[in-house]
C-alpha cells in the first residue's frame, strides 16, 4: 500500500475526525457502537480514498462516505445497552451557559433527534453542520426541494414536542 | 429564537466534549475488516449461485439421468440444460455488474438503490431456480407416477399426488422461510431507509 497515501489519508481524518465522531453520536446507543462505527466509518473512508477526486472538499466527501456507512452499510452488534452506556454518550448540555428553560428544551430537543428515523437524522445532522439545501439534496440523493419541504416538517415537529 | 437554531448553536459547542482517536488508532483501524452488510449479501449471493450451479452439477454424476432416459424425457432435459446454463452466465454477469456499480462515494438514496438492484437480481435467479425445479419436479412426478403405478387403482394415483403435491409445497415453504429469515434480518432496515427517502420524494 503507497505509504504516502495512508499519511495523508491518516493527516486528513485526523484533522476532520470531529465530523466522523459527530455521525457516531448521533447514531450509537453506547460509547461501544460509537467505537464500532467509528472504526467501520474509518475502514469504509480509507476503502473509498483512491477514489476520492480532489474537486470536492475532503470534509465534503467525508459527510457522505461516514452517512452511508452509518445509515447503509453497518451492522449493529447485538449488545445489552446499559443505562450508563446511553448518558456517556450522549449530548452534553453545559448548563451554566443556560438558564433552566432553556437548558431543559435543549435536552428535550436532543432526545426529539436521537428519536427521529435514519434519514430525518442525517437531514438534522447535515441541518446543523450549516449545509446548505444543495448539499444536504446531494448527499441524501433527493431533490432540493423536498429536502427543505421536509426539514420544515421535521421543524415543525420538533416545535410541537417543545409546545405541545 | 428559534428552536432549531438554540440547538445550532449548542451543537457547534458539542465538539468539545467530543472524544479523539490519536493518529497511531487511527492507522490500525483502517487495516481492520469492515462489518458492511454488503459484503454479507456479496458472500450470501455467491453462495446461492454456488448452490444452485452445485445442484445442476450433481444431477451430471448421479443416476438421475438413467431415470430421465427410462422416463423418455431426455429432450426436456437437453432443454432445460440449456436454458438453466445460459441463465447462470446471464444472471452472473447482471450481478457482476449491478455490484460493481455500488459505491459508497454514491448518495444516500443512490447506494441503497444499487444495493437493492443487486439483490434483486440474485433474488431473480433464485426464482428463476425455482420455477425450473416446479416444472422439472411436476413434469418427472407426473411422468414418473404414470409409469410406476400405471397398473394401480385411481385411488393409489390420487394419493400419491396429493404426496407428492404436499411435500412439494412443505419444501418449496422452507426455502422461502429460510429467504425471508435470512434477509429479514439482513435488508430490513435498508428497505425501511429506501421506503422513506422514496417518500420524501414521492412529490417529484
Amino acid at each position: 500500500m503507497n505509504s504516502d497515501l495512508e499519511k495523508k489519508f491518516v493527516k486528513l481524518l485526523d484533522e476532520h475526525q470531529n465530523i466522523v465522531h459527530k455521525i457516531c453520536r448521533m447514531y450509537a446507543d453506547s460509547q461501544a457502537q460509537h467505537k464500532d462505527l467509528f472504526q467501520d466509518i474509518t475502514v469504509q473512508l480509507w476503502k473509498a480514498y483512491p477514489k476520492f477526486r480532489g474537486d470536492a472538499k475532503f470534509s465534503t466527501w467525508m459527510y457522505r462516505v461516514a452517512l452511508n456507512t452509518a445509515i447503509t452499510l453497518y451492522r449493529k452488534k447485538k449488545r445489552r445497552v446499559r443505562t450508563q452506556d446511553i448518558d456517556e454518550i450522549g449530548f452534553k448540555i453545559e448548563a451554566h451557559q443556560y438558564d433552566d428553560t432553556t437548558e431543559q428544551n435543549l435536552k428535550l430537543m436532543y432526545a426529539a433527534v436521537r428519536q427521529l428515523n435514519d434519514i430525518d437524522k442525517a437531514l438534522v445532522f447535515l441541518y446543523l453542520e450549516d449545509k446548505n439545501y444543495t448539499e444536504i439534496s446531494e448527499t441524501l440523493g433527493i431533490s432540493e426541494v423536498n429536502a427543505r419541504v421536509k426539514m420544515n416538517r421535521i421543524k415543525k415537529k420538533l416545535r410541537t414536542i417543545l409546545n405541545p | 429564537m428559534d428552536e432549531l437554531e438554540l440547538l445550532k448553536q449548542d451543537w457547534k459547542r458539542q465538539e468539545k466534549s467530543l472524544p479523539h482517536v490519536k493518529a497511531e488508532e487511527i492507522r490500525k483501524m483502517m487495516h481492520k475488516k469492515s462489518t458492511s452488510i454488503v459484503k454479507w449479501i456479496f458472500l450470501i449471493s455467491i453462495a446461492e449461485f454456488l448452490f444452485w450451479i452445485g445442484i445442476e452439477a450433481l444431477s451430471l454424476f448421479d443416476d438421475s439421468l438413467d431415470v430421465i432416459k427410462d422416463l423418455n424425457l431426455e429432450i426436456f432435459y437437453r432443454i432445460s440444460l440449456v436454458v438453466n446454463y445460459t441463465a447462470i452466465f446471464i444472471f452472473i454477469y447482471l450481478f457482476y455488474r449491478n455490484y460493481k456499480k455500488i459505491s459508497v462515494n454514491d448518495s444516500i438514496r443512490g447506494l441503497m438503490r444499487n444495493i437493492i438492484i443487486t439483490r434483486k437480481t440474485v433474488k431473480a435467479y433464485v426464482l428463476f431456480n425455482l420455477v425450473i425445479f416446479s416444472i422439472s419436479f411436476g413434469v418427472i412426478a407426473y411422468t414418473g407416477l404414470d409409469d410406476m403405478l400405471g397398473a394401480e387403482s385411481t385411488e393409489v394415483k390420487v394419493y400419491s399426488i396429493i404426496f407428492m403435491v404436499i411435500f412439494f409445497v412443505v419444501v418449496l415453504l422452507l426455502i422461502i422461510g429460510f429467504y425471508v429469515l435470512l434477509y429479514g434480518i439482513l435488508t430490513k432496515k435498508l428497505y425501511r431507509n429506501y421506503k422513506t427517502l422514496k417518500e420524501i420524494d414521492k412529490n417529484d
